[in-house]
């Protein structure tokens, strides 16, 4: 009898944990674009990020994850072309500090996946807040819409980084698109 | 002393078993179960968040669609990066999914003997959509293609709940 409890007991301890130990980001699609995709409007303050895989011509396995944004123009500059963040090295197994409490994170793991350029993920976290408060000074009541135009060769760590970013801002309306081409 | 020494002689092993009994209960149990829970969870190196929620299920209203995104292990080469989405142990392409996605929202919102009877959402403009929620386990190295795939089949069959599965950044 205790037996079969202890079994019970352990079972029940063990299978409960399994699922738990994943956390889970939140991100909804947009319930009014529907059925059409395809078609969707861009909402005047949305905030785009293109994020674009250019492989390094010597090692194909690494390359620089590039991350651009339209509706945005650091002062200063009059180039008509859309910002793009500065890169920060993560090649390798080097550890890059990750806001906000600068734990440091490894991107590179091993042969398979050596490491690469990725976008400077302060400054996206800081732009992001801003355009947040700005869009909130307005009062819609509702969050700013993200969208993020992902290349297909992206690791999923970068859609991830911005998504995270994107929770703890508070922005819940995250939305993955299709490749479109910038329009320059 | 004598007496005593016969005793010893005669003395047998007896082997109990129950708790034997028990101990094999308990292997095939335990390997019949965990079998059963790891259908849905394939082996993937989820990418680190540190918002990550740990959620717990309060009721079972709350049931979840669990898509995998493993590392494409048949004849790939290592600088693709690809990989293929799992759906209960089975290997979708897009078209596939769908279809598959479609069959679950009906089964979700088809009356009770014959799916789970969750009514669907009314979204703007008239728009059904599901209750069903989708939780997407993808491998951090794995190109982001297939991510925009489930976005795309899930907003054609009106699914609008999803998650991404993470983990909290090592060290």
């Amino acid at each position: 009898m205790i037996d079969i409890v202890f079994q019970l007991l352990i079972f029940f301890l063990l299978s409960a944990k399994f699922i738990a130990l994943e956390g889970q980001l939140a991100s909804y699609l947009p319930k009014d674009r529907g059925l059409q995709a395809a078609f969707s409007k861009i909402e005047p303050d949305e905030v785009i990020f293109f994020l674009d895989w250019i492989a390094e011509e010597s090692n194909i396995m690494t390359g620089t994850v590039r991350c651009q944004t339209i509706n945005y123009k650091p002062p200063g500059d009059s180039s008509g072309r859309d910002y793009e963040f500065p890169s920060v090295d993560a090649g390798g197994t080097r550890r890059i500090p990750y806001s906000p409490n600068r734990k440091l994170v490894q991107y590179g793991e091993s042969v398979d996946m050596p490491g690469y350029q990725i976008p400077d993920f302060d400054l996206i976290e800081g732009y992001l807040l801003h355009r947040h408060q700005l869009y909130e000074t307005k009062g819609s009541g509702k969050s700013i819409p993200v969208t993020i135009n992902v290349s297909d060769q992206v690791p999923m760590q970068m859609v991830a980084n911005i998504v995270d970013i994107c929770t703890r801002i508070g922005i819940s309306n995250v939305t993955i698109a299709a490749k479109e081409v910038p329009i320059d | 002393m004598k007496k005593r020494k016969k005793t010893d002689d005669n003395f047998e092993v007896k082997m109990e078993m129950t708790p034997m009994i028990d101990c094999v209960f308990l292997l095939i149990m335990f390997f019949i179960l965990t079998t059963q829970i790891t259908v849905n969870i394939e082996d993937v190196v989820l990418p680190f968040a540190l918002e990550g929620k740990v959620q717990q299920h309060k009721d079972t209203n709350e049931l979840m669609l669990i898509l995998n995104v493993r590392k494409n292990r048949k004849n790939a080469k290592p600088s693709d990066r690809s990989g293929e989405i799992v759906y209960q142990a089975r290997v979708y392409n897009p078209k596939e999914l769908k279809a598959k996605l479609d069959d679950e929202v009906a089964y979700d919102a088809a009356p009770p003997p014959r799916g789970r009877g969750r009514t669907k959402e009314e979204g703007p403009n008239g728009v059904q959509l599901s209750r069903l929620e989708i939780l997407i386990r993808y491998d951090k190295s794995v190109r982001s293609e297939y991510l925009r795939q489930i976005f795309e089949q899930c907003q054609k069959a009106g699914i609008y709940k999803l998650k991404l599965a993470t983990t909290q950044p090592e060290g």
